[in-house]
């Protein structure tokens, strides 16, 4: 990240959830939406790794990591700014989208909707600074 | 115990430019609605606002960025929601109802404007916390401050800390008490 991590506290904006299946997300990497609680149950969403297909619910936080052990928080995507972990290098400008099986981002192309905009260059495996957009290229 | 009009006679129900002084049971203007019946004036009684404390800073208290407070009323605040040793604990619902009036005074008043977020979270668990959308700004120089607009509805075990959502702004108000008013549902 080019930019600082206190650029944006996000804490506003954040939603207490929790991964469904085993793993650990960090910083910028994106999920998805797959269990609401029960009305009887413990009130968190649980969500898992987003993949290419999938509408993404938000990111993780910066400073924050995601695993099904305990409940954590998530950045939703009514923040005006996102952390988001990138799977290749980009620049500011670029239009992305989740393309890993982790929830990780790469450049968007030709036809593809792309979920953010980077604010910042940011290296492959870093984390950078986006704007959430919805938009077709 | 009786019902007799000494035991009402603690303060108005709401106050308006009508009500007397001290409270008259009699005068219909000291009843946010007259009530008919003794249910109905014990069921007002039971729902006056109570104040309530959220939490704050001891004396020489230290407020520190992107920190939480809460009713431990420690000397300085917490990075950690529930970090051990320092200033922050939670305030505990008991019983479901409605926070609002939220008010914060300080011994030493801040030299630009401070917010305060209220995090709540459900079920008595710390790792729930999130923004409630209530924030109370303190005015640069202003030993108090209130924010009356917003109302908060809250559940039984719901717990509350006081957050400084800033990543670069603390400050040192020494004694700063965040205070709110509930009404319980019936």
């Amino acid at each position: 990240m080019s930019g600082s991590i206190y650029a944006f506290n996000t804490s506003r904006y954040e939603i207490a959830a929790q991964l469904k299946t085993k793993a650990t997300l960090t910083s910028g990497q994106a999920v998805k939406l797959v269990e609401f609680p029960s009305t009887s149950g413990f009130p968190v969403l649980k969500l898992d790794p987003a993949t290419s297909t999938d509408a993404i619910l938000g990111v993780v936080p910066i400073g924050t990591s995601l695993t099904e052990a305990v409940p954590s928080r998530i950045v939703g995507l009514n923040s005006p700014l996102i952390p988001v972990l990138m799977a290749e290098d980009a620049v500011a400008g670029d239009y992305i989208l989740v393309a890993t099986v982790d929830g990780k981002f790469k450049k968007a192309k030709g036809a593809d909707i792309a979920q953010a905009q980077l604010l910042e260059d940011t290296k492959s495996a870093n984390v950078g600074w986006a704007k959430p957009v919805l938009f077709k290229l | 115990m009786s019902n007799s009009p000494a035991e009402f006679a603690i303060e108005p129900i709401q106050k308006n430019n009508t009500n007397t002084f001290p409270f008259d049971p009699t005068n219909p203007d000291d009843w946010s609605n007259p009530p008919t019946t003794l249910q109905g004036a014990i069921d007002q009684l039971a729902r006056r606002r109570q104040e309530v404390i959220l939490g704050g800073l001891g004396p020489g208290g230290v407020f520190y960025p992107n920190n939480y407070i809460g009713p431990g009323f420690g000397s300085y605040s917490s990075a950690y929601v529930n970090a051990y040793g320092s200033g922050s604990g939670f305030y505990r619902v008991t019983q479901a109802g409605i926070l609002s009036h939220f008010s914060v005074s300080n011994a030493v008043p801040p030299g630009s404007n401070i917010s305060i977020d209220l995090q709540i979270a459900p079920s008595a668990n710390p790792f729930l916390f999130v923004y409630s959308g209530v924030t109370i700004t303190i005015g640069a120089n202003n030993y108090v401050a209130s924010n009356n607009a917003d109302m908060l509805s809250v559940n039984v075990d719901d717990i509350i800390a006081l957050y400084n959502p800033s990543f670069f702004v603390g400050y040192s108000p020494s004694t700063i008490v965040v205070t709110a008013q509930f009404l319980p549902n019936l």
